[in-house]
C-alpha cells in the first residue's frame, strides 16, 4: 500500500545447498543428517507471536485438550532469538509487517514459517475495502506451510505442524541464504 | 570512599547517583500485552514515569469494511472485533439493526440470545482468568481456564458449528435452532462448573503473591473513572454501578434475578474480584434462560433485502464481556450502513494505563494492563 | 426523565444555544448545537444537576460529502438518571475544526485522536493530537467517503 514491504526478501532467500557445490557436505548428510533431522522435528520452538482471533486457537492448541507438547512443540518462546518456528497467526496489518519481517529475520537459522489462517494466507476477510491488511504474508516472509481457515481449528494447526516436520525430514540438513 | 558510596546509596546526594531516563519498548511482539498492543515506557531507575500506549498494530479497517457491505454480512466482521467474545459483539449488532429497523425478533431467540450471551461471558472471564494469572506469573490457571472454556466452545460448536466466529446471532432472531440434546448437556456442564469456580478461587483469590501483586496496584477512584471513560467490569471494581443490563435493559435483563457486581476497592484485586462474582451470576442467568425457554419460531420474517430508512440513526448499548459495547449506525436507505462505529470498552479502558502505571514499576504495567482486561483487536478495530 | 422531559428542558435551559433538537424515529433526542457554544452547552449538560451527562460513550464524526460537512457526533449517559443525549456538530469538510472536549471528559482524548486521525478533524485545545490508527507519516483519512489508496481494493458488487 505504497509504504513497500515487498522486494527485500522473499521466499527464493533460502536455497538448498547442491550436491555439486560442496562434495563433503553431502557425505556428512548422509552419515549424519538422520540425527539433525530427528532432533530439529521433536523440538520446534514456536515464536509465541499471535496478532489476533488465530492467536486464541493457538492458545487453545496449548492447552490441555489438543496439547501441542504431544509433538515436542510446546516450548512457546517470547524472543525470535530462541525460537526456530514462526507461526504467523491472525491478521497482519502493514504497520506489524514491518515488525514481523524483523522477527522472522532475527530468528537463527534454519526456521520455519506457518502462515495460520486466511488473513496471512492472502488477506482473507480483509481483502475488499481495507486500507491496511497485508494481503499475504509471502510477499515479505518465505512461508513454508499453509494452514486455511478463519480461524483454523487447533487440529489444522497440528496437521500443518505435522507437515513441517515432514518437510524437515525430506529437505537436506544445509540449508543457505542466498545472498548472504 | 566506601562510606561515602554508602551514604549515598541510602540517600544521600540525588544528583550524584542520579538515574537518566530511559525509554523501554514493550512490543508489539510481547507475550504480556495480549496481542500486538506497543508500550513505550519512560523510566527512571525502575520506576515508571509515563506510559504511551502506541496503537494501530492490528487495525483492520472493520469501519471501512462496514460501509461497504450489507446489513448481514457486516455481522461477520462483528465475530472479529472481538474474538474472545464474539457472541457479544454479534448481539450488539444485531440488536442496533433490529432497533433502527424496528423488528421485534421472538422470545425463543431472545432467550437464546441470552444463554450464548452468557455463555459467553463465561468463557471470556475464564481466558481472562487465565491470561491475567499468566501475566503475573502464575501459569497454572491458564490450564484450567481453557478446560473448562473448551466444554462451553463444546456447546458452542454444536449449535453453530465454530469454535470462535460464531456469526450465531443474526438479525432478527438467531441462525438455527438449538438440537433437543443441548439444554440437558448444558445443565450437566453447569452443574459440573459450579464446583470449578471455588477450585480457581482457591488457587488465586487469597493467595499471598497473588494479593501482593494486585492489591493496592492500579487504583481507579470512582470519579477518575468515569471521566476517563472506564466500563464494564473494571468501573464496578471502583463501585461505580454501571451495568448496562441494569441501566438500559435490553434483551429479557428486566424478567431476569441477577446482581450487579460491585467491589469498592478500585485496585486491580477487585476487578478481579469482579470477573469471578460475574462468572457465578451469569451461571444461575443461563439457569433462568433454559427454565424459561419455550418451543417457538426463532427468526422474524424479513424482507429479501433489508434496508434502513432514510436518514435513521441509532446508538445502541449493550453489556458485553468487557464493559460497555456501542454500535452507532446511520443508515440512507440502502441496503448498507451509511457509517458503522464500534464503541469498544477495551478502547476506553486502555486510555487510563497511563495514569495508572506512573510511579509503580514495571513489573506492574502488566498486572494493571491484564486487570483491564483489554483485547488489541477491540481497540484497534 | 423521559426523552420529551428532556427535549424541552434543554430546549427551555439552551434555547439560543442549540440549532434543533429533534427525537429521532428510533426514540433518541440528538441536539444540534452551534459551534461557538459547544463548550458551554457540554459543560453545562456534565455538571447541572438535572442532566448530570457524566459519561461521555462514544464520540465518532460522519463524512457528508454531499452537503460538504463532517459531522461530530457525541453520545453522552448519565449514570444517575439513565437517560441518553446525542449532540451534534457541524463541521466544515474543506476546513474541519472543532473545539476539543478533552478539559470536559477525558476520555475523548483517544476518540478525537482517532476522528483526526480518520477524519482530519482538528480539534482545538486537544493536548496531544496525533494519528492513533494509521503510522504518522500517512497523509490521508481512511474513513471519508472519498477516499483512494494503491493499496485498496474496493469490492465489486
Amino acid at each position: 500500500m505504497g509504504i513497500g514491504l515487498t522486494g527485500v526478501s522473499g521466499p527464493e532467500i533460502e536455497q538448498m545447498e547442491s550436491e555439486s557445490q560442496i562434495p563433503g557436505l553431502w557425505t556428512l548428510e548422509k552419515a549424519v543428517g538422520f540425527i539433525f533431522k530427528w532432533a530439529r522435528k521433536n523440538s520446534l520452538w514456536p515464536l509465541q507471536f499471535g496478532t489476533a482471533c488465530c492467536a486464541i486457537e493457538m492458545m487453545a492448541t496449548a492447552a490441555g485438550r489438543y496439547d501441542i507438547a504431544r509433538f515436542g512443540a510446546e516450548v512457546f518462546r517470547p524472543s525470535p532469538r530462541q525460537a526456530d518456528l514462526l507461526i504467523a497467526a491472525g491478521t497482519v496489518t502493514e504497520k506489524m509487517g514491518y515488525a514481523l519481517k524483523k522477527l522472522y529475520e532475527q530468528m537463527p537459522k534454519p526456521s520455519w514459517v506457518i502462515a495460520m489462517g486466511s488473513c496471512t494466507i492472502a488477506g482473507g476477510p480483509y481483502y475488499y475495502d481495507s486500507y491496511t491488511v497485508v494481503k499475504g504474508i509471502d510477499s515479505f516472509v518465505p512461508v513454508d506451510v499453509y494452514v486455511p481457515g478463519c480461524p483454523p481449528r487447533p487440529e489444522s494447526l497440528i496437521h500443518g505442524l505435522m507437515a513441517i516436520q515432514k518437510k524437515i525430514e525430506d529437505e537436506p540438513i544445509f540449508r543457505r541464504r542466498k545472498n548472504a | 570512599m566506601t562510606d561515602l558510596l554508602l551514604s549515598q546509596i541510602k540517600g544521600g546526594n540525588e544528583s550524584q547517583f542520579g538515574t537518566d531516563e530511559y525509554v523501554v519498548n514493550l512490543g508489539p511482539q510481547h507475550p504480556a500485552t495480549h496481542g500486538v498492543l506497543r508500550l513505550v515506557v519512560k523510566m527512571d531507575g525502575e520506576t515508571v514515569k509515563e506510559t504511551i500506549p502506541v496503537l494501530g498494530y492490528l487495525h483492520r479497517s472493520i469501519e471501512k469494511i462496514c460501509e461497504n457491505r450489507t446489513y448481514p454480512q457486516c455481522i461477520t466482521y462483528t465475530d472479529r472485533v472481538d474474538y474472545v467474545s464474539a457472541m457479544s459483539v454479534n448481539l450488539a449488532f444485531a440488536l442496533a439493526t433490529e432497533r433502527l429497523m424496528g423488528l421485534e425478533p421472538p422470545p425463543r431467540a431472545q432467550w437464546l440470545r441470552m444463554v450464548f450471551v452468557e455463555l459467553q461471558r463465561i468463557a471470556s472471564h475464564l481466558l481472562w482468568m487465565g491470561a491475567f494469572a499468566g501475566d503475573i506469573g502464575a501459569l497454572t490457571p491458564f490450564l484450567y481456564g481453557l478446560r473448562e472454556r473448551e466444554r462451553i466452545l463444546d456447546l458452542f460448536e454444536m449449535t453453530c458449528g465454530q469454535r470462535l466466529t460464531y456469526n450465531y446471532i443474526r438479525i432478527g432472531g438467531v441462525m438455527i435452532d438449538i438440537l433437543p440434546e443441548f439444554v440437558p448437556k448444558c445443565r450437566a456442564f453447569l452443574d459440573y462448573f459450579e464446583p470449578k469456580i471455588a477450585e480457581y478461587e482457591e488457587l488465586l483469590t487469597y493467595n499471598p503473591i497473588f494479593l501482593e501483586r494486585t492489591r493496592g496496584v492500579g487504583l481507579i477512584s470512582p470519579e477518575m473513572g468515569i471521566n476517563n471513560g472506564v466500563c464494564g467490569p473494571s468501573l464496578r471494581g471502583s463501585g461505580v454501578a454501571c451495568d448496562v443490563r441494569k441501566q438500559q435493559p435490553y434483551l429479557y435483563y428486566d424478567q431476569v434475578k441477577f446482581t450487579e457486581c460491585l467491589e469498592p476497592g478500585g485496585d486491580c484485586w477487585s476487578r478481579y474480584r469482579v470477573r469471578m462474582r460475574e462468572i457465578r451470576e451469569s451461571v444461575s442467568l443461563v439457569r433462568q434462560c433454559l427454565d424459561r425457554l419455550e418451543p417457538g419460531p426463532i427468526e422474524t420474517k424479513l424482507p429479501p433485502i433489508l434496508k434502513a430508512p432514510p436518514a435513521s440513526e441509532i446508538y445502541s448499548r449493550i453489556e458485553s464481556s468487557r464493559g460497555e459495547m456501542g454500535i452507532y449506525l446511520v443508515g440512507d436507505g440502502t441496503a448498507k450502513p451509511y457509517k458503522a462505529k464500534f464503541r469498544c470498552a477495551s478502547f476506553s479502558n486502555t486510555y487510563v494505563l497511563d495514569q495508572l502505571t506512573r510511579g509503580w514499576k514495571l513489573a506492574d504495567i502488566m498486572a494493571v494492563l491484564g486487570s483491564l482486561d483489554m483485547i488489541v483487536p477491540e481497540v484497534d478495530r | 426523565m423521559t426523552n420529551d422531559e428532556l427535549k424541552s428542558k434543554i430546549e427551555a435551559d439552551f434555547k439560543d444555544k442549540i440549532t434543533s433538537a429533534v427525537i429521532s424515529a428510533q426514540k433518541e433526542l440528538i441536539v444540534t448545537v452551534k459551534p461557538e457554544n459547544y463548550l458551554q452547552l457540554c459543560q453545562a449538560l456534565r455538571d447541572k444537576g438535572d442532566y448530570l451527562f457524566q459519561h461521555l460513550s462514544c464520540l465518532t464524526a460522519v463524512d457528508y460529502p454531499k452537503e460538504n460537512k463532517i459531522t461530530v457526533v457525541a453520545h453522552l449517559w448519565s449514570y444517575k438518571y439513565a437517560h441518553q443525549v446525542t449532540i451534534k456538530l457541524d463541521v466544515d469538510r474543506a476546513n474541519p475544526k472543532a473545539p476539543s472536549l478533552e478539559k470536559i471528559w477525558q476520555s475523548t482524548n483517544w476518540f478525537e485522536r482517532e476522528v483526526f486521525d480518520l477524519y482530519g478533524v482538528v480539534f482545538e485545545g486537544h493536548s496531544d493530537l496525533r494519528r492513533i490508527m494509521m503510522p504518522e507519516d500517512y497523509t490521508k483519512f481512511p474513513l471519508r467517503k472519498d477516499f483512494t489508496d494503491d493499496g485498496f481494493i474496493i469490492k465489486p458488487n
